[in-house]
Protein backbone atom coordinates (compact mmCIF):
# COMPACT_ATOMS: atom_id res chain seq x y z
CA UNK A 1 0.00 0.00 0.00
CA UNK A 2 1.14 3.42 -0.76
CA UNK A 3 0.71 6.37 1.67
CA UNK A 4 -1.45 9.32 0.39
CA UNK A 5 0.57 11.27 -1.98
CA UNK A 6 1.55 15.10 -1.26
CA UNK A 7 1.55 16.12 -4.46
CA UNK A 8 -0.80 14.39 -7.14
CA UNK A 9 -1.60 15.22 -10.91
CA UNK A 10 -4.80 13.53 -12.34
CA UNK A 11 -5.55 13.76 -16.31
CA UNK A 12 -5.28 17.02 -16.08
CA UNK A 13 -4.80 18.68 -19.33
CA UNK A 14 -5.02 22.29 -20.28
CA UNK A 15 -5.68 24.29 -23.62
CA UNK A 16 -5.22 27.74 -24.01
CA UNK A 17 -7.13 30.21 -26.65
CA UNK A 18 -5.92 33.04 -28.70
CA UNK A 19 -6.73 34.60 -32.27
CA UNK A 20 -5.57 31.73 -34.15
CA UNK A 21 -7.94 28.94 -32.29
CA UNK A 22 -7.03 27.05 -29.57
CA UNK A 23 -3.70 25.57 -28.17
CA UNK A 24 -3.66 22.34 -27.02
CA UNK A 25 -0.65 22.09 -24.52
CA UNK A 26 -1.60 19.20 -21.49
CA UNK A 27 -2.96 16.16 -22.81
CA UNK A 28 -3.37 13.45 -20.10
CA UNK A 29 -0.64 14.38 -17.29
CA UNK A 30 -0.85 11.90 -14.05
CA UNK A 31 1.22 10.90 -11.50
CA UNK A 32 2.06 11.22 -7.86
CA UNK A 33 5.08 12.55 -5.37
CA UNK A 34 5.15 10.48 -2.36
CA UNK A 35 6.29 12.39 0.95
CA UNK A 36 10.62 12.51 0.96
CA UNK A 37 10.29 11.59 -2.87
CA UNK A 38 12.43 12.93 -5.85
CA UNK A 39 10.56 12.80 -9.15
CA UNK A 40 11.31 14.32 -11.98
CA UNK A 41 9.15 15.26 -15.53
CA UNK A 42 11.42 14.69 -18.47
CA UNK A 43 10.42 16.20 -21.70
CA UNK A 44 11.62 17.98 -25.04
CA UNK A 45 11.68 21.47 -25.26
CA UNK A 46 8.38 23.62 -25.63
CA UNK A 47 6.35 20.52 -24.19
CA UNK A 48 4.71 22.70 -21.79
CA UNK A 49 6.68 22.08 -18.85
CA UNK A 50 6.34 25.41 -17.40
CA UNK A 51 2.32 25.26 -18.13
CA UNK A 52 2.63 22.09 -15.67
CA UNK A 53 4.34 24.14 -12.75
CA UNK A 54 2.28 26.94 -13.16
CA UNK A 55 -0.77 24.09 -12.45
CA UNK A 56 0.66 22.22 -10.04
CA UNK A 57 1.35 25.45 -7.65
CA UNK A 58 -1.91 26.75 -8.41
CA UNK A 59 -1.02 30.01 -10.68
CA UNK A 60 -3.05 28.37 -13.34
CA UNK A 61 -5.97 26.81 -13.34
CA UNK A 62 -6.04 23.04 -15.76
CA UNK A 63 -9.07 23.01 -18.63
CA UNK A 64 -9.36 19.23 -17.05
CA UNK A 65 -8.64 16.96 -14.41
CA UNK A 66 -7.74 17.72 -10.74
CA UNK A 67 -4.18 18.39 -8.86
CA UNK A 68 -4.42 17.35 -5.47
CA UNK A 69 -2.12 19.43 -3.18
CA UNK A 70 -1.72 18.11 0.63
CA UNK A 71 1.41 20.64 1.17
CA UNK A 72 3.13 24.50 0.88
CA UNK A 73 4.73 24.25 -2.48
CA UNK A 74 7.99 26.60 -3.08
CA UNK A 75 9.25 26.91 -6.29
CA UNK A 76 12.86 27.65 -8.03
CA UNK A 77 13.03 28.90 -11.14
CA UNK A 78 15.65 28.83 -14.11
CA UNK A 79 17.52 31.91 -13.04
CA UNK A 80 18.12 32.78 -9.12
CA UNK A 81 15.71 36.19 -9.76
CA UNK A 82 18.16 37.70 -6.78
CA UNK A 83 17.33 41.35 -5.91
CA UNK A 84 20.64 43.07 -6.99
CA UNK A 85 19.37 46.05 -4.42
CA UNK A 86 18.96 44.04 -1.90
CA UNK A 87 21.55 42.08 0.14
CA UNK A 88 22.13 38.07 -0.05
CA UNK A 89 20.25 38.34 3.60
CA UNK A 90 17.45 40.62 2.95
CA UNK A 91 17.38 38.37 -0.92
CA UNK A 92 16.87 35.18 1.29
CA UNK A 93 13.91 36.93 3.71
CA UNK A 94 11.77 38.28 0.77
CA UNK A 95 9.52 35.65 1.17
CA UNK A 96 9.15 35.68 4.94
CA UNK A 97 8.53 39.92 4.19
CA UNK A 98 5.85 38.78 1.97
CA UNK A 99 4.15 36.31 4.41
CA UNK A 100 4.81 38.57 7.43
CA UNK A 101 7.48 36.27 9.03
CA UNK A 102 10.01 38.59 8.93
CA UNK A 103 10.29 38.69 13.07
CA UNK A 104 9.55 35.26 13.54
CA UNK A 105 12.42 33.94 15.71
CA UNK A 106 11.65 30.65 14.29
CA UNK A 107 11.99 31.36 10.72
CA UNK A 108 14.93 33.77 11.56
CA UNK A 109 16.89 30.86 12.45
CA UNK A 110 15.87 28.80 10.49
CA UNK A 111 17.67 31.40 7.65
CA UNK A 112 20.74 31.82 9.63
CA UNK A 113 21.31 27.70 10.20
CA UNK A 114 20.65 27.71 6.38
CA UNK A 115 23.03 30.18 5.47
CA UNK A 116 25.89 28.90 7.91
CA UNK A 117 25.48 24.91 6.79
CA UNK A 118 25.46 25.86 2.75
CA UNK A 119 28.61 28.52 3.39
CA UNK A 120 26.70 31.82 2.62
CA UNK A 121 26.51 33.61 6.15
CA UNK A 122 29.60 35.44 5.61
CA UNK A 123 28.18 36.85 2.54
CA UNK A 124 24.90 37.33 4.01
CA UNK A 125 26.08 41.72 3.68
CA UNK A 126 26.88 41.32 0.29
CA UNK A 127 24.80 42.23 -3.07
CA UNK A 128 24.49 39.42 -5.95
CA UNK A 129 26.31 40.96 -8.58
CA UNK A 130 29.27 40.08 -6.09
CA UNK A 131 28.39 36.41 -6.19
CA UNK A 132 29.48 33.78 -8.38
CA UNK A 133 26.64 31.41 -10.02
CA UNK A 134 26.72 28.91 -8.04
CA UNK A 135 26.65 30.60 -5.04
CA UNK A 136 23.91 32.72 -5.69
CA UNK A 137 21.72 29.45 -6.91
CA UNK A 138 22.40 28.47 -3.28
CA UNK A 139 20.92 31.93 -2.09
CA UNK A 140 17.75 31.73 -4.43
CA UNK A 141 17.22 27.89 -2.72
CA UNK A 142 17.91 28.78 0.56
CA UNK A 143 15.17 31.59 -0.31
CA UNK A 144 12.44 28.81 -1.11
CA UNK A 145 13.58 27.12 1.38
CA UNK A 146 12.91 29.78 3.94
CA UNK A 147 9.40 30.00 3.91
CA UNK A 148 9.40 26.02 4.91
CA UNK A 149 7.78 24.34 1.99
CA UNK A 150 6.56 21.21 1.91
CA UNK A 151 6.91 20.55 -1.87
CA UNK A 152 9.81 22.28 -3.89
CA UNK A 153 9.26 22.68 -7.58
CA UNK A 154 12.42 23.31 -9.67
CA UNK A 155 12.27 24.41 -12.49
CA UNK A 156 14.99 24.05 -14.57
CA UNK A 157 16.79 24.95 -11.91
CA UNK A 158 20.64 24.37 -13.97
CA UNK A 159 20.04 24.99 -17.12
CA UNK A 160 21.19 28.89 -16.92
CA UNK A 161 25.01 27.71 -15.91
CA UNK A 162 27.80 26.90 -18.13
CA UNK A 163 28.24 23.52 -18.13
CA UNK A 164 30.42 22.89 -15.07
CA UNK A 165 29.37 25.24 -12.54
CA UNK A 166 26.20 23.49 -13.78
CA UNK A 167 27.61 19.76 -12.23
CA UNK A 168 28.72 21.25 -9.02
CA UNK A 169 25.71 23.50 -8.22
CA UNK A 170 23.39 20.07 -8.91
CA UNK A 171 25.49 18.46 -6.26
CA UNK A 172 25.31 21.34 -3.74
CA UNK A 173 20.97 21.79 -4.29
CA UNK A 174 20.86 17.75 -4.31
CA UNK A 175 22.44 17.37 -0.84
CA UNK A 176 20.49 20.47 0.48
CA UNK A 177 17.45 18.98 -0.76
CA UNK A 178 18.36 15.64 1.26
CA UNK A 179 19.65 17.51 4.02
CA UNK A 180 16.44 18.85 4.54
CA UNK A 181 14.43 16.05 3.48
CA UNK A 182 12.26 17.57 0.97
CA UNK A 183 9.84 16.28 -1.50
CA UNK A 184 11.11 17.71 -4.85
CA UNK A 185 9.41 17.76 -8.32
CA UNK A 186 12.54 18.02 -11.02
CA UNK A 187 11.12 19.63 -14.28
CA UNK A 188 14.14 19.44 -16.93
CA UNK A 189 14.76 18.78 -20.52
CA UNK A 190 18.31 17.11 -20.08
CA UNK A 191 17.90 13.02 -19.28
CA UNK A 192 21.30 13.16 -17.30
CA UNK A 193 20.37 15.69 -14.97
CA UNK A 194 16.86 13.48 -14.31
CA UNK A 195 18.71 10.49 -13.84
CA UNK A 196 21.32 11.67 -11.33
CA UNK A 197 18.87 13.43 -9.21
CA UNK A 198 15.54 11.83 -9.11
CA UNK A 199 13.99 8.50 -7.90
CA UNK A 200 11.51 8.44 -10.24
CA UNK A 201 11.03 9.90 -13.73
CA UNK A 202 8.10 10.72 -15.81
CA UNK A 203 8.63 10.85 -19.49
CA UNK A 204 6.51 13.66 -21.47
CA UNK A 205 5.51 13.30 -24.85
CA UNK A 206 5.86 16.82 -27.19
CA UNK A 207 2.89 18.79 -27.45
CA UNK A 208 0.12 18.06 -26.62
CA UNK A 209 2.14 16.09 -23.76
CA UNK A 210 0.85 13.47 -21.29
CA UNK A 211 2.96 10.73 -19.48
CA UNK A 212 4.73 8.28 -21.47
CA UNK A 213 6.67 5.86 -18.96
CA UNK A 214 7.58 5.64 -15.70
CA UNK A 215 11.24 4.35 -14.51
CA UNK A 216 11.45 3.71 -10.91
CA UNK A 217 15.38 4.06 -11.00
CA UNK A 218 17.53 1.10 -9.14
CA UNK A 219 20.96 2.56 -9.28
CA UNK A 220 24.04 1.11 -7.33
CA UNK A 221 26.08 3.80 -5.96
CA UNK A 222 28.02 4.18 -3.27
CA UNK A 223 26.34 6.02 -0.20
CA UNK A 224 25.31 8.85 -0.44
CA UNK A 225 23.52 8.92 -4.04
CA UNK A 226 24.45 12.00 -5.13
CA UNK A 227 23.96 13.54 -8.92
CA UNK A 228 27.82 12.43 -9.47
CA UNK A 229 28.40 9.25 -7.55
CA UNK A 230 24.54 8.52 -9.67
CA UNK A 231 26.72 9.37 -12.87
CA UNK A 232 29.00 6.61 -12.08
CA UNK A 233 26.92 4.08 -11.52
CA UNK A 234 26.70 1.37 -13.41
CA UNK A 235 22.99 1.63 -14.46
CA UNK A 236 23.54 4.75 -15.37
CA UNK A 237 24.24 4.54 -19.07
CA UNK A 238 21.59 1.80 -19.34
CA UNK A 239 19.19 4.00 -18.00
CA UNK A 240 19.92 6.92 -20.19
CA UNK A 241 20.22 4.65 -23.86
CA UNK A 242 16.88 3.78 -22.96
CA UNK A 243 15.51 6.79 -22.42
CA UNK A 244 17.07 8.32 -24.99
CA UNK A 245 15.73 6.43 -27.69
CA UNK A 246 12.30 6.94 -26.39
CA UNK A 247 12.90 10.28 -26.92
CA UNK A 248 13.81 9.60 -30.09
CA UNK A 249 11.21 7.78 -31.07
CA UNK A 250 8.92 10.14 -30.31
CA UNK A 251 11.11 13.30 -32.22
CA UNK A 252 10.60 10.59 -35.32
CA UNK A 253 7.18 10.32 -35.49
CA UNK A 254 6.89 13.99 -35.21
CA UNK A 255 8.28 14.62 -38.02
CA UNK A 256 6.53 12.53 -40.21
CA UNK B 1 68.21 55.61 -8.63
CA UNK B 2 66.60 52.57 -8.01
CA UNK B 3 63.44 51.14 -7.02
CA UNK B 4 63.43 49.15 -4.34
CA UNK B 5 60.69 46.45 -4.86
CA UNK B 6 58.35 45.57 -7.93
CA UNK B 7 54.95 47.13 -6.29
CA UNK B 8 56.50 50.28 -5.61
CA UNK B 9 57.72 50.82 -8.70
CA UNK B 10 54.27 49.73 -10.07
CA UNK B 11 52.34 52.81 -7.40
CA UNK B 12 55.35 55.10 -9.01
CA UNK B 13 54.00 54.65 -12.29
CA UNK B 14 50.37 55.10 -11.26
CA UNK B 15 51.50 58.28 -9.54
CA UNK B 16 53.17 59.54 -12.66
CA UNK B 17 49.72 58.52 -14.64
CA UNK B 18 47.23 59.79 -12.26
CA UNK B 19 49.51 63.02 -12.57
CA UNK B 20 49.33 62.90 -16.43
CA UNK B 21 45.68 62.57 -16.19
CA UNK B 22 45.37 65.86 -13.82
CA UNK B 23 47.58 68.10 -16.10
CA UNK B 24 45.20 66.82 -19.27
CA UNK B 25 41.98 67.66 -17.24
CA UNK B 26 43.62 71.07 -16.60
CA UNK B 27 44.51 71.89 -20.20
CA UNK B 28 41.08 71.17 -20.87
CA UNK B 29 39.93 73.65 -18.29
CA UNK B 30 42.03 76.10 -18.87
CA UNK B 31 41.07 75.90 -22.90
CA UNK B 32 37.78 76.04 -21.97
CA UNK B 33 38.09 79.24 -19.74
CA UNK B 34 40.03 80.75 -22.63
CA UNK B 35 37.42 80.38 -25.74
CA UNK B 36 35.07 81.57 -23.21
CA UNK B 37 37.01 84.73 -22.64
CA UNK B 38 37.95 85.20 -26.45
CA UNK B 39 34.76 85.16 -27.68
CA UNK B 40 33.69 87.68 -25.28
CA UNK B 41 36.62 90.17 -25.80
CA UNK B 42 35.46 89.50 -29.50
CA UNK B 43 32.42 90.79 -29.04
CA UNK B 44 32.95 93.75 -27.09
CA UNK B 45 35.52 94.59 -29.22
CA UNK B 46 33.34 94.67 -31.98
CA UNK B 47 30.72 96.50 -30.22
CA UNK B 48 33.38 99.31 -29.43
CA UNK B 49 35.39 99.83 -33.08
CA UNK B 50 31.37 99.49 -34.50
CA UNK B 51 31.32 96.40 -36.32
CA UNK B 52 28.17 94.86 -35.14
CA UNK B 53 24.56 97.03 -34.44
CA UNK B 54 24.77 97.56 -30.69
CA UNK B 55 20.92 97.90 -30.71
CA UNK B 56 20.82 94.48 -32.29
CA UNK B 57 23.58 93.04 -30.80
CA UNK B 58 24.17 94.39 -27.68
CA UNK B 59 27.32 93.79 -25.56
CA UNK B 60 29.08 92.13 -22.54
CA UNK B 61 29.52 95.27 -21.19
CA UNK B 62 26.48 96.66 -21.47
CA UNK B 63 25.03 93.29 -20.20
CA UNK B 64 27.18 93.65 -16.91
CA UNK B 65 25.67 97.33 -16.98
CA UNK B 66 22.03 96.60 -16.82
CA UNK B 67 22.35 93.31 -14.50
CA UNK B 68 24.42 95.89 -12.05
CA UNK B 69 21.02 97.85 -12.15
CA UNK B 70 18.73 95.12 -11.09
CA UNK B 71 21.21 93.94 -8.66
CA UNK B 72 21.67 97.03 -6.48
CA UNK B 73 18.02 97.73 -6.38
CA UNK B 74 17.51 93.62 -5.86
CA UNK B 75 14.88 93.59 -8.16
CA UNK B 76 16.56 90.34 -9.54
CA UNK B 77 16.34 88.41 -6.87
CA UNK B 78 12.44 88.78 -7.33
CA UNK B 79 12.70 87.60 -10.67
CA UNK B 80 14.67 84.45 -10.00
CA UNK B 81 13.02 84.00 -7.22
CA UNK B 82 9.80 83.65 -9.18
CA UNK B 83 11.26 81.23 -11.91
CA UNK B 84 12.83 78.74 -9.89
CA UNK B 85 9.82 78.61 -7.60
CA UNK B 86 7.35 77.96 -10.15
CA UNK B 87 9.77 75.60 -11.75
CA UNK B 88 10.36 73.71 -8.33
CA UNK B 89 6.10 73.60 -8.13
CA UNK B 90 5.88 72.94 -11.16
CA UNK B 91 8.55 69.97 -10.90
CA UNK B 92 6.96 68.11 -7.71
CA UNK B 93 3.59 68.03 -9.00
CA UNK B 94 4.33 66.85 -12.65
CA UNK B 95 7.11 63.89 -11.40
CA UNK B 96 4.85 63.01 -8.40
CA UNK B 97 1.25 62.88 -10.21
CA UNK B 98 3.14 61.39 -13.17
CA UNK B 99 4.86 58.13 -11.07
CA UNK B 100 1.23 58.10 -9.90
CA UNK B 101 -0.81 58.28 -12.55
CA UNK B 102 1.45 55.68 -13.68
CA UNK B 103 1.68 52.98 -10.99
CA UNK B 104 -2.50 53.38 -11.69
CA UNK B 105 -1.55 52.64 -15.03
CA UNK B 106 0.51 49.46 -13.92
CA UNK B 107 -2.30 48.45 -11.35
CA UNK B 108 -5.56 48.30 -13.82
CA UNK B 109 -3.83 47.39 -17.20
CA UNK B 110 -7.84 47.84 -18.61
CA UNK B 111 -7.25 51.43 -17.64
CA UNK B 112 -3.88 51.76 -19.43
CA UNK B 113 -5.63 50.34 -22.54
CA UNK B 114 -8.55 52.87 -22.67
CA UNK B 115 -6.03 55.02 -22.23
CA UNK B 116 -3.43 54.16 -24.90
CA UNK B 117 -4.67 56.31 -27.55
CA UNK B 118 -5.38 59.56 -25.71
CA UNK B 119 -2.10 59.52 -24.06
CA UNK B 120 -0.43 58.88 -27.61
CA UNK B 121 -1.79 61.69 -29.17
CA UNK B 122 -1.21 63.87 -26.20
CA UNK B 123 2.23 62.37 -26.30
CA UNK B 124 3.11 63.66 -30.12
CA UNK B 125 1.14 66.96 -29.47
CA UNK B 126 3.52 69.95 -28.70
CA UNK B 127 2.34 70.69 -25.54
CA UNK B 128 3.67 74.54 -25.78
CA UNK B 129 0.76 74.83 -28.20
CA UNK B 130 -1.77 73.98 -24.85
CA UNK B 131 -0.30 76.77 -22.72
CA UNK B 132 -3.08 79.44 -23.83
CA UNK B 133 -5.65 77.07 -23.06
CA UNK B 134 -4.07 76.24 -19.76
CA UNK B 135 -3.89 80.08 -18.59
CA UNK B 136 -7.46 80.61 -19.52
CA UNK B 137 -8.35 77.44 -17.30
CA UNK B 138 -6.39 78.28 -14.16
CA UNK B 139 -5.75 82.14 -14.39
CA UNK B 140 -3.26 84.89 -15.53
CA UNK B 141 -0.69 84.02 -12.73
CA UNK B 142 1.10 81.72 -10.58
CA UNK B 143 -1.10 78.82 -11.18
CA UNK B 144 -1.55 79.20 -14.94
CA UNK B 145 2.78 79.06 -15.41
CA UNK B 146 2.49 76.27 -12.91
CA UNK B 147 0.19 74.34 -14.75
CA UNK B 148 1.91 75.20 -18.14
CA UNK B 149 5.18 73.02 -16.89
CA UNK B 150 2.68 71.14 -15.51
CA UNK B 151 1.33 70.37 -18.65
CA UNK B 152 4.36 69.95 -20.29
CA UNK B 153 6.49 67.48 -18.32
CA UNK B 154 3.62 64.96 -17.06
CA UNK B 155 2.22 63.46 -20.24
CA UNK B 156 6.22 62.27 -21.17
CA UNK B 157 6.80 61.33 -17.41
CA UNK B 158 3.04 59.17 -17.44
CA UNK B 159 4.53 57.17 -20.49
CA UNK B 160 7.90 56.91 -19.89
CA UNK B 161 7.61 55.45 -15.98
CA UNK B 162 4.55 53.04 -17.31
CA UNK B 163 6.85 51.53 -19.84
CA UNK B 164 9.28 51.34 -17.06
CA UNK B 165 7.21 50.14 -14.55
CA UNK B 166 6.12 47.42 -17.44
CA UNK B 167 9.63 46.37 -18.31
CA UNK B 168 9.95 44.89 -15.38
CA UNK B 169 11.33 40.83 -15.37
CA UNK B 170 7.75 39.00 -15.58
CA UNK B 171 9.70 36.07 -14.03
CA UNK B 172 10.49 37.88 -11.06
CA UNK B 173 7.17 39.16 -10.40
CA UNK B 174 6.33 35.41 -10.66
CA UNK B 175 9.09 34.36 -7.76
CA UNK B 176 7.14 36.53 -5.78
CA UNK B 177 3.97 35.39 -6.89
CA UNK B 178 5.23 32.25 -5.45
CA UNK B 179 5.71 33.28 -2.02
CA UNK B 180 1.80 34.64 -2.18
CA UNK B 181 3.00 38.27 -2.91
CA UNK B 182 -0.16 40.48 -3.21
CA UNK B 183 -0.15 43.72 -5.76
CA UNK B 184 0.93 46.03 -3.61
CA UNK B 185 3.99 44.54 -2.64
CA UNK B 186 5.05 43.41 -5.87
CA UNK B 187 4.99 47.21 -6.51
CA UNK B 188 6.95 47.89 -3.49
CA UNK B 189 9.70 45.07 -3.13
CA UNK B 190 9.88 44.57 -7.53
CA UNK B 191 8.68 47.42 -9.20
CA UNK B 192 9.34 50.71 -7.99
CA UNK B 193 12.94 49.80 -6.34
CA UNK B 194 13.84 48.23 -9.91
CA UNK B 195 13.00 51.46 -11.16
CA UNK B 196 14.53 53.68 -9.26
CA UNK B 197 17.78 54.57 -11.52
CA UNK B 198 14.85 55.25 -14.31
CA UNK B 199 12.98 57.60 -12.04
CA UNK B 200 15.84 59.56 -11.05
CA UNK B 201 17.26 59.91 -15.17
CA UNK B 202 13.00 61.40 -15.75
CA UNK B 203 13.74 63.39 -12.64
CA UNK B 204 16.26 65.08 -14.76
CA UNK B 205 14.36 65.47 -17.86
CA UNK B 206 11.51 66.99 -16.11
CA UNK B 207 13.53 69.38 -14.42
CA UNK B 208 14.31 70.86 -18.18
CA UNK B 209 10.73 70.52 -19.18
CA UNK B 210 9.31 72.35 -16.15
CA UNK B 211 11.64 75.28 -16.66
CA UNK B 212 11.19 75.22 -20.45
CA UNK B 213 6.83 75.17 -19.25
CA UNK B 214 7.70 78.10 -16.98
CA UNK B 215 9.29 80.53 -19.58
CA UNK B 216 6.54 79.95 -21.97
CA UNK B 217 4.38 80.78 -19.59
CA UNK B 218 5.98 83.75 -18.46
CA UNK B 219 6.50 84.75 -21.94
CA UNK B 220 2.41 84.49 -22.21
CA UNK B 221 1.28 86.73 -18.80
CA UNK B 222 3.66 87.31 -16.39
CA UNK B 223 4.51 90.86 -14.34
CA UNK B 224 7.61 89.08 -13.18
CA UNK B 225 10.23 86.49 -13.51
CA UNK B 226 13.04 85.66 -16.06
CA UNK B 227 10.67 84.80 -18.91
CA UNK B 228 9.26 88.48 -18.32
CA UNK B 229 12.40 89.73 -18.49
CA UNK B 230 12.91 88.48 -21.77
CA UNK B 231 9.99 89.52 -23.37
CA UNK B 232 9.74 92.70 -21.93
CA UNK B 233 13.29 93.32 -23.25
CA UNK B 234 12.68 92.34 -26.64
CA UNK B 235 9.34 94.48 -26.79
CA UNK B 236 11.23 97.71 -25.68
CA UNK B 237 14.28 96.92 -27.85
CA UNK B 238 16.68 96.49 -25.39
CA UNK B 239 18.58 93.41 -26.49
CA UNK B 240 21.12 94.00 -23.46
CA UNK B 241 17.80 92.89 -21.15
CA UNK B 242 17.14 90.14 -23.32
CA UNK B 243 20.85 88.52 -23.45
CA UNK B 244 21.22 89.48 -19.37
CA UNK B 245 17.88 87.50 -19.14
CA UNK B 246 19.30 84.53 -21.13
CA UNK B 247 22.99 84.34 -19.31
CA UNK B 248 20.55 83.99 -15.93
CA UNK B 249 18.51 81.63 -17.51
CA UNK B 250 21.43 79.27 -18.48
CA UNK B 251 22.91 79.90 -14.74
CA UNK B 252 19.39 78.69 -13.15
CA UNK B 253 19.45 75.51 -15.49
CA UNK B 254 22.73 74.54 -14.60
CA UNK B 255 21.88 75.14 -10.77
CA UNK B 256 19.22 73.24 -10.98
CA UNK B 257 21.06 70.83 -13.05
CA UNK B 258 23.79 70.52 -10.33
CA UNK B 259 21.01 70.16 -7.04
CA UNK B 260 19.48 67.00 -9.31
CA UNK B 261 22.41 65.58 -9.87
CA UNK B 262 23.64 66.21 -5.95
CA UNK B 263 20.26 64.22 -5.15
CA UNK B 264 20.65 61.22 -7.68
CA UNK B 265 24.22 61.14 -5.60
CA UNK B 266 22.70 61.31 -2.65
CA UNK B 267 20.14 58.49 -3.28
CA UNK B 268 22.52 56.32 -5.44
CA UNK B 269 25.19 56.51 -2.12
CA UNK B 270 22.21 55.28 0.41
Amino acid sequence: MRAEPLLASNHVSMQFFNQDGVLHVLDDITFELQQGEIAALLGPSGCGKSTILNILSGLLKPTGGTVIRTGRIGYMFQRDHLLDWRTIYDNVCIGLEIQNLQKSQEHLQKVERLLRTYDLWEFRKRYPTELSGGMRQRAALIRTLAVDPDILLLDEPFSALDSQTRLMVSEDIAKIIQQEEKTTLLVTHDISEAISFADTIYTLSHRPARVKKIYRLQLTTEQPRTPLTSRKAPEFQQYFNTIWEEMMQDADTDNN
Amino acid sequence: MQTPTTTDSASQTHQVWLLQHKREKQKITAVQILLLITLLAVWELAARMGWIDTFLFSSPGAIVEIFWIYFSNGTIWAHIGITMWETFVGFLIGTFCGIAIAVMLWWWPVLSRILDPFLVVMNALPKTALAPIVIVWFGAGLTGIIAVAVSICIVVTIISAYTDFRSVDADKIRMLESFGATKGQILRKLVLPANRDNMLSLAKINMGLCLIGVIVGEFLVSRSGIGYLIVYGSQVFRLDLVMMGVVILAVCAWILNSLINLLERHIKKS
